[in-house]
């Protein structure tokens, strides 16, 4: 039996000689109770998109509270015209690489078009498919209307869902193009019913996008779940921004909204021109990155080969 | 016989460790940021509360609805990665304790009388070698108590119990198996005793 008088071994930030006073933890996986808490304690939610391992542990490690694995993947990093081509199965190869990259955010993966609209029941089992095969904790699909009725049955099947109203991108081309949505009464009025019937059919938060800041104003009100904008003023519960445009990698057309904390394309160039550059010149490889062998063994080496 | 000054340093520093953790909560300042936590929430705490309520309210392991109140004497504890969610409008009357291991919830609109327990860990005593108080805990799972759920005094609930909405368990009552909801139990261990109707 151990004597060691164990309360001596205690740092002071530490319960002293607690035994089930584990260490302190990492932060903890986001949960969907905690991103209601910060609405009610109005403190702004930070969501950002991930398509990848390497954008997910940055999301990770910037403290970020939800990830979205956006169909904007489509076009940020598939090359898609829009998000609209994009398959399921790619969607999946995305959501499982963020998944890899990140255990904190709350991980919300977008349905692709076509890949829920046609019925509940395809909403469902494509829905279950990003939980199970991914690993996503929740899902996001686009639009009110008829919509509502699919985010009903996805959640009434045991999964969280994210809602989208405004601008959104997969039906683009029905809405007129990438514009703000809501500037005339009539339409604001439209955004606003879908958003409360999303709200109703128990959607966990919803996603306003290119909506007037007023109107958003005004539908806070109503909001009792949290809201993301995007391009939907300051009055929201939190912002999503796109990884690429906010880090300058993607050099599509970039709407208003995406405010630039970064240029990295340009700092990619940069580097990948300077090792093109420095193959041409032979400046690389240099000494140090290059491997060495024993003199005696490469004499020997030279000498078999010659025989051989 | 005087100890040693070596000695006495040693032992006032663990004395000092020892009080700067177990005093922590009636800091002034602590005192302050926990009525702080608990205002931004529309709850209200009476003191003293226990246990280390403001590392889990602000690392959101602890969920405070609206309207709580926590009486004098309340002892809250979750470490690590613990959490504990306590619903809108419960009342946790005084000496009331909730020690969550992995989780404890609570629903909206309980009641827990004084001395209530609520827990989701148990002592772990399995090893001969090692003292019992050093072997640490275990758990049969998470703790729910549904909502409007009215818990006597001296109520204990034990890990992975859930007790069903709007129940009613008397007074000294030990709750070891789940209740369904609706049920007025009691007895140690707690026994259903009838299924409350409504006319």
């Amino acid at each position: 039996m151990s004597t060691t008088p164990r309360l001596t071994t205690v740092p002071t930030a530490r319960p002293p000689g607690v035994a089930h006073d584990a260490p302190p933890p990492e932060r903890l996986p986001v949960t969907l109770p905690q991103l209601a808490e910060h609405k009610r304690l109005g403190e702004p939610i930070a969501m950002v998109t991930a398509y990848d391992y390497p954008s997910a542990q940055v999301a990770e490690a910037a403290g970020v509270d939800v990830v979205l694995v956006g169909d904007s993947g489509a076009m940020t990093v598939l090359g898609y015209d829009s998000t609209v081509p994009v398959s399921v199965e790619e969607m999946l190869v995305l959501a499982s690489a963020v998944r890899r990259g990140c255990r904190t955010p709350l991980l919300v993966a977008d349905l692709p078009f076509g890949s829920y609209e046609a019925s509940d029941e395809l909403a469902v089992a494509t829905a279950q498919r990003f939980i199970k095969e991914s690993g996503a904790d929740a899902v996001k699909l686009e639009g009110g209307g008829t919509m509502v009725a699919r985010a009903r049955a996805i959640v009434g099947a045991g999964i969280p869902v994210m809602g989208h109203v405004g601008l959104t991108p997969q039906t683009a081309t029905a809405l007129g193009g990438y514009r703000a949505q809501g500037r005339t009464a009539t339409r604001a009025l439209e955004v606003a019913r879908d958003a409360i019937d999303l709200q109703r059919a128990g959607c966990f938060a919803i996603v306003f996008e290119a909506v007037p800041a007023a109107v958003c104003d005004t539908l806070m009100t109503r909001m009792e779940i949290p809201v993301i904008g995007i391009g939907a003023g300051g009055s929201t519960d939190g912002q999503v921004l796109v990884f690429h445009d906010l880090l300058g990698i993607y050099n599509g057309i970039s709407p208003r909204f995406a405010k630039r904390y970064a240029e990295l394309k340009a700092a990619m160039v940069a580097g990948v021109e300077e090792y093109v550059a420095e193959v041409r010149s032979r400046a690389f490889p240099a000494p140090e990155h290059t491997y060495s062998i024993d003199p005696g063994e490469l004499a020997e080496f030279r000498g078999l080969l010659e025989q051989s | 016989m005087q100890a040693d000054p070596a000695t006495l340093a040693r032992q006032a520093r663990l004395w000092g460790q020892k009080w700067r953790w177990y005093e922590r909560n009636p800091m002034p300042w602590n005192r302050a940021r926990i009525h702080w936590e608990f205002l931004r929430r529309d709850a209200f705490v009476r003191w003293p509360v226990h246990g280390n309520v403001l590392e889990m309210l602000r690392e959101g392991r602890l969920e405070i609805g609206r309207h709580v109140l926590l009486e004098p004497g309340v002892w809250l504890t979750a470490p690590g990665r613990a959490r504990i969610t306590i619903g809108e409008g419960c009342v946790l009357n005084l000496g009331v304790m909730v020690a969550a291991m992995e989780r404890v919830e609570i629903g909206a609109h309980c009641m827990f009388a004084n001395g209530c327990f609520v827990t989701d860990a148990d002592h772990r005593f399995d090893d001969p070698s090692r003292p019992v108080p050093w072997q640490g805990f275990t758990t049969k799972g998470p703790t729910r108590v549904g909502d409007n759920v009215w818990c006597g005094a001296n109520v204990v609930i034990t890990s992975g119990v859930s007790v069903g909405e709007r129940c009613v368990i008397g007074a000294n009552s030990v709750v070891v198996e789940s209740l369904p909801a609706f049920s007025v139990a009691a007895g140690v261990p707690a026994r259903v005793l009838r299924r409350i109707e409504y006319a």
